[in-house]
């Protein structure tokens, strides 16, 4: 009922968390702009070999893919899509400390709907709570509200990362004191419960301490995605894989 | 000077409370910096409520609000109640708080700090299973002590603008 209501005042509220953002973004460009020329040759450097390593595993990631389809083709599977994303800037931050939300520029009018995943570069952001026509609501992955259903790469043990409140730290729930966890191992997410698409990296495991007078595992983990830096986002939409 | 202009200095001073209450701290500082900002929003209307009781609406107050809830991803009417019972309380109270000594005032504008950020918790507590946190107290603290400057210097703008 107050959905019209909230995407009338969003039109007042866009321009106003653009002035917010300001600081931040006529900063970084400035920073961009007076960046000396040996930084920007030592970062042009750094971004090409970035490039001949990504270009490496994408190779590598194609043939992987490749025999992939061939694998669910023999199982009777159909094979997945390929990544259908959408670019997206982050345009405000929520101040609330008990809550991890972020605004990007993208919305209602580009496609983008309520429970879409969201990435960044390094691994799994968030989902879509709220769009308006033109920006959108993101609950990032460390807010305590949100939980993730993940499997461990190494093992493929599975549970539920939920968020914190931390930025580096997502919690692991119910997890037995005999389960196979160890320092370092990788988190991504399982699938299941089909709201994120299966594979994108979570977060690493920090710590596992086991407490044999309780029946849980203390277990958490850092959050794979730079959640405090992250200017661009990506929003995946359905049937997505990496 | 007009009445236009004096109410586009309120008006003015309501819009920066809120780009500050929006604005994010920079990237780099600690997340623990985040629990010592205060309810800016709270401070300017109880300020104006105090100041110019016949002159702040409760509708215009129920609509920064509502702006807010926006702004902030609040359900809607979250910050419209709770600013327009700041503004409410201003206007019950403004002979007596002009009375009061600076300690009195921050002691009140504790309360209601505390109350409003309570009633936030109690929303998203409700509405998305939130856990309340003794940080609200925190955060009211802070807003109290924010009083006392934020009044001088909105009082400053009052007197130069001669907003009656």
């Amino acid at each position: 009922m107050l959905n019209p209501l909230k995407v009338g005042f969003s039109v007042i509220a866009g321009p106003i968390q653009s002035i917010a953002e300001a600081p931040y973004s006529t900063t970084d460009l400035l920073i961009e702009f007076f960046a000396s020329r040996n930084k920007m040759q030592e970062k042009n450097s750094d971004l090409e070999d970035e490039i001949r390593e990504l270009s490496y595993s994408s190779q590598r990631l194609a043939a992987i893919e490749a025999e992939n389809i061939r694998l669910r083709g023999l199982l009777g599977s159909r094979g997945r899509l390929s990544a259908d994303v959408l670019v997206a800037e982050i345009v405000g931050i929520d101040p609330n400390n008990q809550r991890r939300e972020v605004v990007v520029d993208k919305g209602k009018s580009d496609g983008v709907r309520v429970r879409q995943a969201v990435i960044d570069a390094e691994g799994l952001f968030g989902q879509i709570i709220a769009t308006g026509q033109s920006n959108a609501r993101v609950l990032m992955v460390s807010d305590p509200r949100h939980a993730i259903p993940i499997e461990i790469v190494r093992s493929g043990f599975r549970s539920i990362a939920v968020g914190t409140g931390r930025s580096d730290r997502l919690d692991l729930e119910y997890v037995s004191t005999t389960a196979d966890l160890r320092k370092g191992d990788l988190l991504v997410s399982s699938g299941l419960g089909g709201r994120f698409p299966r594979g994108y990296p979570v977060g690493e495991i920090q710590s596992v301490d086991i407490d044999p007078a309780r029946n849980y595992a203390d277990v958490y983990a850092s959050v794979q995605a730079r959640l405090n830096t992250s200017r661009h986002v990506l929003i995946l939409f359905e049937g997505t894989t990496p | 000077m007009s009445t236009l202009i004096r109410g586009m200095v309120v008006l003015s001073s309501l819009l920066i409370g809120m780009l500050v209450t929006v604005g994010h701290l920079p990237r780099v500082v600690p997340d623990w910096i985040g629990l010592l900002r205060p309810e800016w929003m709270v401070l300017v209307c109880f300020f104006w409520a105090v100041e110019i009781p016949e002159r702040l609406g409760l509708v215009s107050v129920w609509l920064c609000g509502t702006l807010m809830d926006v702004l902030v991803g609040d359900a809607v009417g979250t910050n419209g109640a709770c600013l327009a019972a700041v503004s409410l309380t201003g206007w019950k109270l403004q002979a007596r708080v002009r009375l009061y000594s600076p300690f009195q005032e921050v002691a009140l504008v504790f309360a209601m700090a505390l109350g409003v950020l309570w009633i936030k918790a109690l929303i998203d507590n409700l509405l998305n299973g939130v856990a309340f946190t003794p940080y609200i107290v925190v955060n009211a603290v802070c807003t109290s002590l924010w009083w006392i400057p934020l009044s001088g210097v909105l009082g400053r703008v009052k007197t130069s603008f001669d907003i009656r």
